[in-house]
């Protein structure tokens, strides 16, 4: 069965069926967007592969229950656990989930060669250090947004819904987020690739 | 007031951000916002959605197969 052709809900009927390849392509499909908004979010990387673990036995009990939600889209739904997986996390640890700098996970190093020369993949590389710096640097309800936006594939409803704001205050998040990202792009003269 | 908040709800659950961009009356609540989005802007947020798909990296392995494990534990 060619599974990578199935459509999300196709794969949740085949699972809950007890076909278990439909949750290993969903998972295929999906890990690197949810495990790096855990990622971007502790910090972490241990503790971001036990919230991953913790996220998808959420929703496999979820799935093998019978309580998933037809109406809603997969990956949304899979990143609003996850996100409160990592406030639940931060609120036993008491502090708050998201802290400018000081840290020193470099997501770049564990990112694969790139078949281009030493300069172009010097620039990539310094451009892509200063973009992380950057979005480190971003206030911490901000960052959130921008990451659940982008990675989470969440609509602001769902923002506005999982960070208890009104949905005129994520979507304000968001764009404080983007026009604050390139400010500080301008003052670094740093530029994105088209 | 309230028929048009609504709208701007169900607005915005079915477009993307570039669209709510030019929905300037969707970001008032106290944001203090007075510029809608040029092209400019636009054309920032495209650049960056790229950089940051770049950013994207993988569990390890060993926690894949520890869910899948998990799932078939419950057969």
């Amino acid at each position: 069965m060619d599974f990578h052709l199935k459509s999300d809900q196709d794969l949740i009927h085949l699972y809950i069926a007890g076909e278990e390849g439909g949750l290993v392509e969903l998972i295929r499909r999906y890990q690197s967007k949810i495990y790096t908004s855990i990622y971007l979010l502790v910090k972490d990387e241990y503790l971001a592969e036990d919230i991953f673990q913790d996220t998808f036995i959420k929703v496999i009990n979820t799935l093998k229950a019978g309580k998933y939600n037809e109406e809603g889209k997969f990956l949304p739904w899979v990143s609003r656990i996850a996100h409160n997986l990592v406030i639940d996390h931060f609120r036993r640890e008491k502090r708050t989930p998201l802290v400018s700098g000081g840290d020193d996970f470099d997501i770049f190093e564990v990112l694969g060669n790139y078949d281009e020369s030493t300069e172009d993949r010097m620039v990539r590389e310094q451009t892509h250090k200063d973009l992380k710096a950057l979005i480190h640097l971003l206030p911490a309800e901000q960052k959130e947004v921008l990451i659940m936006r982008h990675f989470g594939d969440m609509s602001f409803k769902e923002i506005a819904d999982v960070t208890e704001v009104s949905i005129n205050t994520a979507l304000g998040r968001m764009r404080y987020a983007l026009n604050n990202l390139r400010k500080m792009m301008q003052t670094k003269e740093l530029s994105l690739k088209n | 007031m309230c028929q048009t908040h609504t709208i701007k709800l169900m607005d915005e659950t079915s477009t993307n951000f570039l669209n709510t961009f030019s929905n300037g009356n969707a970001m008032v609540e106290g944001l203090e916002v007075t510029e809608y989005a040029d092209a400019d802007e636009l054309m920032f947020h495209h650049s960056l959605r790229t950089e940051l798909d770049v950013l994207q990296v993988k569990p390890r392995s060993q926690t894949i197969e520890k869910i899948l494990n998990y799932s078939k534990s419950l057969r």
